[in-house]
């Protein structure tokens, strides 16, 4: 018997044999995956717009080419804004209307929502990012402060959404970009007494609930990898595999860690041809999945803002079928 | 060697902006020439806390807060600097390229080289060709360092450099490419001087570019 998409995905992440590997390539009709996302104000809403302000009242610029363009207008860029700072309200209706009718398509799908620029992220775009940096070490109590609100806001979300569509949903995906092309961008050190001990409060969460925790991190954030996976990271999101290392990665965690994610967007699909992709993606699946799953072929779309094109996409589509080694 | 040196260095090794600007001028009531500041306190600090970023000791923040303190004590120095000082190791104007607006890499940059003892002119951001070429013929500098995020505006660099051969331009300046959407091939191909992969590496790559 054919397993739904829902148990492809599901054995892939807790490496109970699918018997195939799972996609996430919408836009080419192979998706086992259905997201359905609070109403969080993206950075922006359509292609000709170029400033937006989010609920949190960062104000998002970017240039006439299309891309997620960066935080320009922080709120709290100065401590003295904090006693005056409008905080979002997780229990604002508006974040969940209309969530029963996005569940529309997810018969048998594995269901993913999501808590989008999640604790670092957040933090830096309201405070700056080279302030946050710095604050980090001159201004901890206040850092504490705000990065405490932003937890709560997050885990009062996932509470409401659990609530909201009740044994609907299957993981979460948070995203908070950590690595630089060299390594993590704070000392480890410091990311395990500031930050581990907040992801672990969010990740218990989830897991309390039932749901899978996946993390989108940008970046070499190979430092911090094994403390994530101390945590209980389920499913880690990496776009940029040829700056993690595919084989020292594969090394150290394959088997551990069920990897989402594509071929490199840095170097292969702007870069090279359709058969380095296709070579990329074979080592992906050897390197970093195994007979009993680990991996998910997963796409990534808004080709023009890193350069490559559909035709490389739908070939590496074609290459995470192809090498499929354990497709029954 | 002025005894107030050591305690620049410190301040800039341990971030300390508050008392760095202290020292600064007990140093030059010493009888120390600001540059002699800048050569023998600023550049070592500065060069002692890239040293420990490149080898994963210190990380950005560590940077930031040295980065600060230098400024803390440019910040009284730069006036006092002579015509032929101000330009210290050389004169970098840096920008990142038309069509992209991010600058975080671009500004650690732009302090790691003023902290090395360049004098950095910063254009911003989404800066197009002609404000290059022009800022070229009006600051004279040494080097021009051209930064990129997004791979669809590093084709930007290209375009740069071809109107700077076109302009007559290309003898007298070096270039410097960086940037997520930038690799050392990329570089050459496009025709620069030089590469860093990030703000320490771009201060040790400078230093060679001007002493070619």
């Amino acid at each position: 018997m054919t397993l739904t998409s829902y148990e492809v995905v599901r054995r892939a992440i807790e490496f109970g044999t699918p018997d195939r590997i799972p996609l996430r390539f919408a836009e080419f009709g192979f998706d086992d995956t259905h997201s359905v996302a609070p109403n969080q104000i993206l950075p922006f809403e359509h292609q000709d717009q170029h400033e937006n302000i989010d609920e949190w009242g960062c104000l998002w610029v970017r240039s006439r080419l299309d891309n997620m363009g960066q935080v320009k207008g922080h709120p709290l860029a100065e401590w003295n804004a904090l006693d005056r700072y409008r905080w979002p309200d997780p229990d604002n209706p508006a974040l969940y209307e209309g969530m029963d009718g996005k569940l529309a398509g997810a018969e048998n799908k594995y269901v993913l929502t999501e808590v989008i620029f999640t604790l670092f992220e957040r933090l830096h775009m309201l405070h700056g990012y080279l302030e946050t940096l710095q604050d980090l070490l001159l201004e901890r109590e206040r850092i504490e402060m705000v990065t405490e609100r932003i937890l709560e806001y997050d885990m009062r979300v996932i509470d409401n959404l659990s609530h909201k569509l009740p044994n609907a949903i299957h993981g979460i995906c948070f995203t908070d970009d950590w690595g630089t092309q060299q390594g993590p961008m704070i000392n480890p050190e410091l990311w395990r007494s500031f930050f581990k001990p907040l992801y672990r409060r969010l990740f218990d969460q989830v897991h309390g609930i039932g749901w899978h925790v996946w993390l989108h991190s940008c970046g070499k954030i190979n430092a911090l990898l094994e403390d994530f996976v101390e945590l209980g990271l389920d499913v880690g999101n990496f776009e940029q595999p040829r700056t993690l290392g595919i084989e020292e990665i594969g090394n150290r965690f394959r088997g551990r860690l069920c990897f989402a994610g594509p071929c490199d967007i840095q170097q292969t699909l702007p870069q090279k041809d359709e058969q380095q992709i296709f070579d990329e993606a074979k080592l992906l699946i050897n390197c970093w999945g195994t007979p009993q799953g680990g991996f998910i072929g997963q796409d990534k779309d808004l080709e023009e803002s890193y350069g490559a094109t559909v035709k490389k996409r739908f070939a590496m589509l074609n290459a995470f079928q192809k090498h499929d080694r354990w497709r029954i | 060697m002025n005894s107030y040196y050591e305690a620049i260095r410190k301040c800039i090794v341990g971030g300390d902006d508050s008392t760095i600007g202290g020292f600064t001028m007990n140093a030059l009531e010493d009888g120390a020439s600001p540059a002699n500041i800048i050569e023998n306190a600023l550049i070592p600090g500065m060069d002692s806390v890239g040293e420990r970023f490149s080898r994963q000791e210190a990380f950005l923040p560590e940077l930031l807060i040295a980065a600060d303190a230098m400024k803390a004590s440019l910040e009284i120095l730069r006036p006092l600097l002579s015509r032929e000082d101000s330009r210290g190791h050389g004169r970098v104007v840096i920008g990142t390229v038309l069509g992209d607006v991010h600058d975080i890499g671009k500004n650690i940059v732009g302090w790691m080289l003023e902290g090395a003892g360049f004098q950095v002119l910063d254009l911003g951001v989404d800066v197009p060709p002609d404000r290059f070429i022009s800022s070229i013929r009006q600051e004279s500098p040494d080097i021009l360092a051209l930064s990129a995020l997004l791979t669809t505006s590093a084709p930007q660099m290209g375009v740069v450099i071809d109107q700077i051969r076109t302009s007559g331009l290309r003898e007298g300046i070096k270039i410097l490419v960086g940037g997520a959407a930038v690799t050392s091939s990329y570089a050459l191909s496009v025709g620069a001087d030089g590469y860093a992969v990030d703000a320490v590496e771009a201060v040790r790559v400078a230093r060679s570019l001007v002493s070619e």
